[in-house]
């Protein structure tokens, strides 16, 4: 990764305190704890924030592509209204994997379609990333398909320095973030390059797969593995993996009528391409009729498919899906079984 | 809407918590609810009976003989039958008797006279005639009830789920109970129920079956992984699932 160069430092303090002063314009979410959960929240103060990473069960896609949305308000007698619901919100300390989880989400909804309800929520809300020091857990895999540093999907990126941050701006939504929320002063111009060989020192000898890049063809070559069936038959089809993923983006639409059936809303809500009845059609047909057609679908996307249209691997390495999966199913250990590494 | 349906609540072995379930809905839900259909029959809620009745919602376990002719009769009068619960959907826990001779759940329960009332096998609806559409749960889901209730009166068919309790007990960013070491039948069961027991201190007993195509073999895998002997496991599954003949094959 190219060394940037900051332009700006802030103080640990000054932070938080321009995080509450942004709580005055902006809904702001988080890390924080909830009951028995650390996970990403809508935040009340700067208190609550958790700087000390730890996985979350979802990851923060849910602020720009939420698990139920409505899209649509329509009537009986034919009135038709989209629903377009964004608030302006500040996305405090998103992790390198995440963040090239929104590139590619991005990707999906931006680029191709322009989904209006995703495009409303990316317009009104500045993304600030926390770069990763040192690998999370061990079911994280990020580096081994380059996304230990994030790529694109913030508007700054802040870097850990002695008693605070170095700050990156990547957008004139940035900047403009710093100048009227944050108070900084000008950095010396090394602080990224030093927290990069530290972060390096920290990862060792963790590289990326030594065949990343030809993932796609190895894939191609490799449809009747014995590893999609060894991992298959082992698969609940319980659609975990596909809830907790940072780039899964396939969603369902259907109609909800309120109960006097005057009035109904269009809802789209997350689906799941690893649950049985996801490739089932009306004849009764299922396309993908089994666990392991399943499993070698939704990992074709990540590594091979959407990989060859997003120009890098659409697995951002979070370990989400690892940690999730009772039955113990890693994409990591798939492609290392196809040869991603040797 | 031409007319509203006439729809007829009916209830055998059960806590009929189910017909509660059904109306437990705010003031102006029950009005509206009223607006699209005509409630001709209901134990729990009006004082009416009726033998005409186009949809039948039918609650509770089918454990005697004599229940049979009954449900026959709902069978042919109503044109769309509907069961409503775990009870009548896949027998629920009046199953668990199932797993004892006759003689022994007569000598349990009634240990001074064991003959005195008429009891047999515990069956779910489907076992004796034919079910339009499942409701499943112990108790179901209001909100489930509301949405097949609209579906029907639109024409539609009910949209019951038939992937797995993860699917919503992940949407709703819970931690996984196996991580807390409570062993939960969540990967199997059928979801509709917003995943309720995982998302508040619980674990999923399986009240509303099992989904089409489960992988039994995988889930009993991972319960022992999770430090359950066989015979833990079992008692998880017994307790919603007798009449499940993937779970139980050799089951009455």
């Amino acid at each position: 990764m190219s060394a940037q160069t900051p332009e700006f430092v802030i103080t640990k303090k000054d932070l938080l305190q321009g995080l509450d002063k942004a709580l005055a314009d902006y809904q702001v979410a988080a890390l924080t704890k909830k009951d028995d959960r650390v996970l990403y929240d809508i935040i009340k103060s700067p208190t609550e924030v958790v700087f000390d990473y730890q996985p979350t069960v979802l990851s923060p896609k849910k602020f720009f592509f939420p698990q139920d949305e409505t899209i649509l308000e329509y009537t009986a007698d034919g009135k038709i209204s989209a629903k377009i619901e964004a608030k302006p919100t500040v996305l405090f300390g998103i992790r390198p994997c995440d963040l090239n989880g929104f590139k590619i989400l991005h990707e999906a909804f931006a680029d191709d379609h322009g989904d209006p309800n995703y495009l409303a929520k990316v317009e009104q809300t500045v993304v600030i990333g926390i770069d990763c020091e040192k690998i999370c857990d061990k079911d994280a895999f990020c580096f081994k398909v380059g996304s230990q540093d994030a790529t694109g999907g913030f508007d700054l990126m802040l870097y850990e320095i002695a008693d605070g941050y170095a700050i990156e701006i990547a957008t004139d939504k940035g900047s403009q973030f710093i100048s009227k929320y944050l108070t900084t002063s000008k950095a010396n111009g090394d602080e990224i390059t030093s927290c990069q060989a530290k972060k390096a020192a920290n990862f060792g000898q963790e590289k990326p797969f030594k065949n990343l890049a030809k993932l796609p063809e190895l894939f191609e070559q490799n449809k009747h593995h014995a590893v999609w069936d060894q991992e298959g038959s082992r698969c609940l089809s319980c659609g975990s993996c596909i809830m907790v993923c940072p780039t899964c983006y396939c969603f369902d639409v259907g109609d909800e009528w309120q109960l006097n059936l005057k009035k109904g809303e269009r809802v789209r809500k997350w689906d799941a391409c690893m649950v049985t009845p996801f490739a089932a059609v009306g004849s009764g047909e299922n396309f993908r009729h089994t666990a392991t057609y399943r499993l070698h679908h939704r990992i074709n996307r990540k590594f091979n498919f959407l990989m060859k249209k997003h120009n890098q691997a659409v697995c951002v390495g979070c370990g989400r899906c690892v940690r999730a999966c009772l039955a113990d199913i890693s994409p990591k250990r798939i492609a290392e079984a196809i040869g991603a590494d040797s | 809407m031409a007319t509203k349906p006439k729809v007829a609540f009916f209830d055998f072995s059960c806590c009929e918590g189910c017909q509660l379930a059904a109306i437990d809905l705010t003031p102006e839900q029950l009005l509206d609810l009223l607006e699209v259909i005509d409630i001709v029959e209901f134990r729990e809620a009006i004082s009416e009976k009726s033998d005409s009745y186009d949809i039948a919602i039918v609650e509770g376990t089918i454990t005697r003989d004599s229940d049979i002719p009954r449900l026959q009769k709902i069978r042919e009068t109503a044109k769309i039958l509907i069961t409503l619960g775990a009870c009548s959907t896949i027998a629920g826990i009046n199953a668990l008797k199932n797993f004892q001779t006759k003689a022994e759940y007569q000598q349990d329960v009634y240990p001074d006279d064991p003959t005195k009332y008429e009891t047999t096998t515990a069956r779910a609806v489907h076992e004796i005639v034919e079910v339009d559409a499942f409701i499943p749960g112990c108790p179901i889901d209001t909100d489930e009830f509301v949405r097949v209730v609209k579906n029907l009166v639109l024409g539609k068919k009910p949209d019951i789920p038939e992937y797995p309790v993860c699917v919503e007990c992940k949407r709703n960013e819970n931690v996984c109970v196996y991580e807390k070491g409570i062993q939960c039948l969540g990967p199997v069961t059928r979801a509709g129920c917003n995943a309720r027991c995982p998302s508040n201190g619980g674990y999923c007993f399986g009240c509303r079956g099992i989904i089409p195509e489960p992988n039994l073999k995988s889930q009993q895998d991972i319960m022992q992984r999770y430090n359950l002997t066989f015979d833990q496991m079992q008692e998880k599954f017994k307790l919603f699932l007798e009449r499940n003949k993937e779970v139980f094959p050799d089951g009455k």
